[in-house]
């Protein structure tokens, strides 16, 4: 069985709370959010640069497998305002 | 006068559909049952086949489509890209059998009849199916139904008006153990609350530690039965 631990250890000790309504990992502070897809198909490695990755932005930063549209960007930033 | 949102529209649809999709369930339900009755004429004492047809709720069907997207958002700008006929599980059967080779019986006999439905089996974690799961439409009749060998994979029913809607529907064949499992997993915790849906993956690794138990408990009682029954045959 594939552990989900240690990707969620890299998550909870960089501040990132799972939103199962949203069944996302979310960080407030750091304006970023992964989608679980991104989180259960991406190695350690990836998830680990980036949460590394600096937003430079002052909008929200969305980490997803697929290509979001604009309006569902829009939404996703919305309801995490 | 408030702006309507996609799930006013949603709702509407579902509305719209629910008498429709009760017929179906009923429908596949009476269809599967009477296919079963070659199994279920010779069950032994200890040996159980239940049929259970279910519509989705209407929350759950919104909900559904809503977690389908990033986010679990709706698109505000396209709702028209939204229609719970794209749910293939909006009508759902559920075969549960007791020992697990009766439920590898009842797929074989069913496949019989359903040999177009599109095969999408259920896996836990490391890949090991849990169950059988097939998904195919129904288009319904109010007068009688009339089978089609269309060239899409499924059965279909031409209605006898000019309106033809197909219904998505699908059916699984679980063993009785986890298939109650399910029951009490889907209908005690998510119905109550769609909303906790989302915490399905992070559970992953405890609900595959009762599948195992489950198995663990249904491997023993066969063999106990298969011992039991040869000592009885000497």
């Amino acid at each position: 069985m594939p552990r989900q631990s240690e990707k969620t250890h890299l998550l909870d000790s960089a501040g990132y709370v799972y939103n199962f309504e949203r069944m996302m990992y979310i960080n407030r502070q750091a304006k970023k959010a992964f989608s679980y897809e991104y989180i259960d198909d991406n190695p350690e490695s990836v998830i680990a640069s980036s949460i590394q990755e600096p937003n430079k932005k002052q909008d929200w930063l969305i980490y997803t497998n697929l290509p979001m549209s604009e309006g569902t960007e829009q939404e996703i930033k919305r309801v995490l305002q | 006068m408030a702006e309507r949102t996609i799930e006013d529209q949603l709702r509407e649809q579902y509305v719209t559909l629910l008498p429709e999709l009760t017929r179906v369930a009923e429908h596949l339900k009476t269809q599967i049952e009477y296919f079963l009755l070659p199994i279920a004429r010779h069950l032994k004492p200890h040996e159980s086949l239940l049929v259970k047809a279910r519509v989705k709720d209407c929350n759950s069907a919104i909900d559904k489509l809503r977690r389908g997207n990033p986010g679990g958002v709706f698109d505000r700008n396209h709702p028209e890209i939204y229609n719970l006929l794209s749910l293939r599980d909006l009508v759902g059967v559920r075969v549960m059998a007791f020992p697990s080779g009766r439920a590898m019986e009842v797929d074989r006999l069913l496949r019989l009849e359903f040999g177009d439905w599109i095969a999408d089996p259920i896996r836990d974690g490391t890949g090991k199916q849990l169950a059988f799961k097939y998904n195919g439409q129904y288009t319904q009749s109010p007068m009688h139904w009339i089978r089609s060998l269309a060239a899409d994979l499924a059965f279909k029913y031409r209605r006898y008006t000019e309106s033809v809607e197909d219904i998505p529907c699908e059916y699984q064949i679980v063993s009785t153990l986890i298939g109650l499992f399910w029951d009490i997993e889907h209908a005690a915790i998510y119905k109550q609350a769609p909303n906790l849906k989302g915490l399905e993956p992070v559970m992953r690794e405890q609900t595959y530690a009762v599948y195992l138990a489950l198995k663990a408990f249904e491997d023993e009682f066969e063999r106990q039965i298969q011992i039991s029954e040869s000592s009885t045959h000497d």
